[in-house]
């Protein structure tokens, strides 16, 4: 049975390596797609990730359990690349919010009145038989890659991770509206892909 | 009145349950007399549920033993903790 939370950080301040692997193995490759969204530039955010790790256990001696052990973990990566940006002169791209989010929502499938161009066509699969293929999985990871950095940032952390709302808006330090706008139109654009791969006839 | 481009807009706020009383009840009637925007709500919910079953990847063997290499020296160091861990 999974560790909970107190038992992991116990396992961790005992020095217990397992708990450790553990740990990495849940989290790393999330903190770095994550990273790599925040940080481009080659090798970045492999290195940012790594001193989240040895901060995290510098740490742990402070974590309280007021959030959750993941929770904790993203929001020192996020200071680590915060931090990282600013040393090197640049800011991460959550600086400059808003300029996207007022333009209206999909002008391609709507009509002037703002009724459906292209209505939603039906789907012929779950989600766990879409993830079974391959190639619909590699094309969700690819549209996440490929989705501006700040809806991809807040789509990992909402979806991928699960974090609350209130927590990424907390982390990211972006408005609640922000945070909302970015989420909806990088699931919209996942949303897009799929219906490529599902929507009856359209055969990639 | 919203019109279905607006409705779709806050198709994911919906989903999540982070609407206002007010304009929840404007989507839930929209949605009740509109079989695309209803289509539309729905895909939104399954490709958030898509995203949320998404697997990870392994972390490779090197970087595994890097970090687990690095975790037995801050054990052997005897758990040296810092002030605060979100800032350098």
């Amino acid at each position: 049975m999974a560790r909970t939370d107190k038992e992991l950080v116990e396992a961790l301040r005992a020095g217990d390596e397992s708990a450790f692997a553990a740990v990495v193995s849940r989290h790393h490759d999330g903190l770095l797609r994550l990273a790599r969204r925040m940080l481009p530039a080659a090798g970045v955010a492999e290195e940012v990730v790594q001193e989240t790790w040895m901060a995290v256990l510098r740490g742990l001696a402070r974590f309280e359990g007021r959030s959750s052990l993941k929770t904790w973990i993203y929001r020192i990566l996020v200071n680590r690349a915060r931090t990282r940006a600013r040393r090197e002169g640049r800011v991460l791209p959550f600086s400059a919010m808003g300029q996207e989010d007022d333009q209206p929502f999909e002008p391609e499938r709507f009509d002037a009145s703002g009724h459906w161009k292209e209505p939603p066509t039906d789907w012929d699969d779950s989600p766990q038989g879409m993830l079974m293929r391959k190639e619909v999985k590699a094309a969700i990871l690819e549209a996440i890659e490929t989705i501006p950095p700040r809806q991809a940032v807040v789509l990992r952390m909402r979806d991928l991770e699960g974090l609350s709302s209130e927590e990424v808006c907390n982390i990211l330090e972006i408005s609640e509206t922000n945070q909302r706008v970015l989420l909806h139109r990088a699931r919209h654009k996942v949303r897009t892909v799929l219906e490529h791969y599902l929507a009856g006839d359209s055969a990639p | 009145m919203k019109n279905c481009q607006q409705i779709a807009a806050l198709a994911s706020a919906y989903a999540d349950g982070e609407l206002s009383g007010v304009e929840w009840a404007e989507l839930r009637m929209h949605l009740w007399l509109c079989p695309p925007c209803r289509k539309y709500v729905e895909q939104i919910e399954l490709t958030r549920e898509v995203l949320e079953k998404l697997p990870t990847d392994e972390v490779p063997q090197e970087v595994q033993s890097e970090l687990l290499g690095r975790f037995k020296q801050w054990v052997a160091d005897g758990a040296p903790a810092e002030d605060d861990p979100f800032d350098e």
